[in-house]
């Protein structure tokens, strides 16, 4: 689905993607991990071809991704770090505008905003403002607005953010609903619990690089301990990526 | 495209902030302008002024002079009669009245000040003693033509029309409203920066996801921009119904015209701030700061504050008021409402369409670039 190679990236004298390498194969939930800082967001951004990158080529299904490849844009859908709606617009205009972005037929439009606002569970909010709606509304109306058009590929930047562990619930059974449905998905996140929950393969990112790539198991695996069983994803992050804060 | 302008619309005038600058802001101006001005032009209308007359002689009582002021009594003159002149003088002394007329052989009049009433006193015995020498020489030298000249000083007594240079609009204080239609116009720029706002990726996170949907960037760029200027475009017509129906203010008749004069103003004013949020790298607050500075730069020059600015500038910098946008739309007003000069509306128009047009250009030239060095 997506082959990143040599990807550097630097801002100035900082190196934010220094040598990247990742594969993301179909159908999986794939999970990118890394402290502050690490490149995680650069490198969604470079994938999106937001960012311009100082070396280094991206595949996704199989083309050079460019600005201006409207054809593989169409199947992708983005989940922003930052809740990206309009503020002035309801929950159904919300969706419906962004949908029909990516979906010019009308008709087909409504259908996927009505499933939209069903699979996120937003029916009782269709007219309801995004000032009006609480956290985890409001996370999920921003999935909702990414995975309208249904993509076969989704990328997720830390959608769960700030939000009450019921609705981090419903946004992760969201999330592997629509892995089952087809999509293949990028998920960032500093929560190692949920990663390890949904994720198939998870890399974890430093200083621009990938320092591990694997399952959970195999990352597991690469850690010394002498109960092995009792590692969880976090004990194997803070060992790879060390423990001193980067804020 | 209809269903993305159909909200990118709704999203513009849902947003109280950018519909307070752009439709309610100049209403309000002109509300304080409409109470300011209305009554100031009655109070150029003169009261009559309190004159005495003394006739000495009672032979000049239903002379020419007793009748000529006769007919201005009640009028432009309240006459009091006096039987002497120190009556009078008495009448005079104690401000009761501005002048008196001593009407005897050799007719005089007598003033104590030097207002307009006692000019105004001075000017009908001037006036009237020229008629007079002249009606009495005529008579003597070509007494055929005695009627004639009778007949030429009646018509020169008929009133005065006041009328402007193209018989169109006379409200002295149409400038005002004229450069509050083009300071409206330029605050289309506030519906411009939303956009902008919203359609770069550096700018916000809505920007930045709208960005890499398969959309093209012209098209959702154009879009934006034909939103924004269709809704400020009825922003204005709602400001100029309610200039000319409710502060009942003379635009002119030429309909056609406004409307055009309008769409030319509101284009720029929306392009101005499509450029100032495409171009300028910064924080929304010092894009909105350095955006009213512009509009108000413009609309100060173009005589909003003060209407004689735009006649300064045009004496000292014309050059400036040939690129000051809220000049050229204000004098495009003025051709079409007081000179009835549509070449220089036509050049007016001509110079907002070019500029209308490069700072489209530069600010879609911005926006379609689609990657960035950074976000």
């Amino acid at each position: 689905m997506i082959k990143i190679q040599n990807l550097v990236k630097r801002y100035g004298d900082l190196v934010a993607l220094d040598h990247l390498n990742l594969e993301i194969q179909d159908g999986e939930i794939f999970g990118l991990l890394g402290p502050n800082g690490s490149g995680k967001t650069t490198a969604i951004n470079c994938i999106l071809s937001l960012l311009k990158y100082d070396r280094g080529t991206i595949e996704i299904m199989g083309k050079e991704m460019r600005p201006d490849r409207y054809d593989i844009k169409r199947e992708i859908g983005v989940v922003m770090q930052n809740v990206a709606v309009f503020e002035q617009m309801s929950v159904e205009e919300n969706i419906s505008y962004f949908c029909g972005l990516y979906v010019p037929d009308r008709k087909k439009c409504k259908e996927l905003t009505e499933e939209a606002i069903r699979f996120t569970g937003l029916e009782d909010f269709r007219k309801t403002r995004p000032k009006k709606l609480s956290g985890g509304l409001l996370r999920r109306l921003n999935i909702a607005c990414g995975i309208a058009h249904k993509p076969k590929l989704i990328i997720m930047d830390e959608p769960t953010v700030a939000v009450d562990p019921q609705s981090r619930n419903k946004i992760l059974e969201g999330i592997v609903e629509l892995n089952r449905q087809g999509s293949t998905i990028i998920y960032t996140s500093h929560y190692m619990e949920e990663v390890e929950q949904i994720c198939t393969r998870i890399a974890i990112l430093d200083h621009g690089r990938c320092l591990a790539l694997g399952t959970k198991e195999e990352l597991k695996s690469m850690v010394r301990s002498d109960h092995p069983e009792s590692l969880t994803l976090n004990d194997v992050f803070l060992n790879i990526t060390g423990k001193e804060l980067r804020d | 495209m209809l269903h993305l302008l159909r909200y990118s619309i709704l999203n513009s005038a849902r947003n109280r902030i950018t519909m307070f600058w752009s439709l309610l802001f100049p209403i309000i101006l002109g509300f304080f302008f409409h109470l300011g001005f209305s009554g100031a032009n009655d109070s150029e209308i003169l009261d009559s002024i309190p004159t005495g007359v003394v006739t000495m002689d009672s032979s000049h009582e239903s002379d020419g002079f007793s009748i000529f002021l006769e007919q201005m009594d009640g009028d432009t003159l309240t006459l009091t009669y006096f039987d002497t002149e120190e009556d009078a003088a008495k009448a005079l002394s104690a401000k009761e009245i501005s002048g008196y007329f001593i009407n005897r052989a050799d007719r005089s009049l007598i003033v104590n000040g030097t207002g307009l009433n006692e000019s105004i006193l001075t000017q009908i015995m001037n006036c009237y003693t020229q008629n007079e020498s002249m009606i009495l020489d005529i008579a003597a030298s070509h007494p055929d033509k005695w009627k004639d000249a009778i007949a030429s000083i009646e018509g020169y007594t008929t009133y005065v029309e006041e009328t402007s240079l193209g018989g169109q609009s006379l409200d002295s204080f149409i400038t005002y409203y004229f450069a509050l239609i083009g300071m409206a116009c330029l605050y289309g720029c506030f519906l411009g920066l939303d956009k902008a706002l919203q359609l770069l990726a550096y700018n916000s996170p809505l920007g930045a996801r709208r960005c890499v949907t398969p959309t093209h960037k012209l098209k959702l760029i154009f879009t934006d921009w034909l939103a924004v200027v269709i809704l400020h475009y009825i922003n204005l017509l709602i400001l100029l119904f309610v200039i000319r129906f409710i502060f009942h203010m003379d635009l002119g008749s030429r309909y056609g015209m406004i409307l055009l004069i309008a769409l030319m103003g509101d284009i720029i004013g929306v392009s101005l701030g499509f450029l100032i949020g495409c171009a300028i790298k910064a924080k929304e607050g010092i894009k909105i700061g350095i955006m009213i500075g512009v509009t108000m730069t413009f609309s100060f020059a173009a005589g909003l504050m003060f209407s004689d600015v735009k006649m300064v500038i045009e004496k000292h910098a014309p050059l400036f008021n040939r690129v000051n946008p809220a000049a050229l739309i204000s004098d495009a007003f003025y051709c079409i409402s007081i000179y009835d000069n549509p070449e220089r509306m036509a050049t007016c128009l001509l110079i907002l369409s070019i500029m209308s047009a490069a700072l489209i250009l530069i600010s879609f030239f911005i926006t379609r670039r689609e990657r960035y060095d950074s976000i």
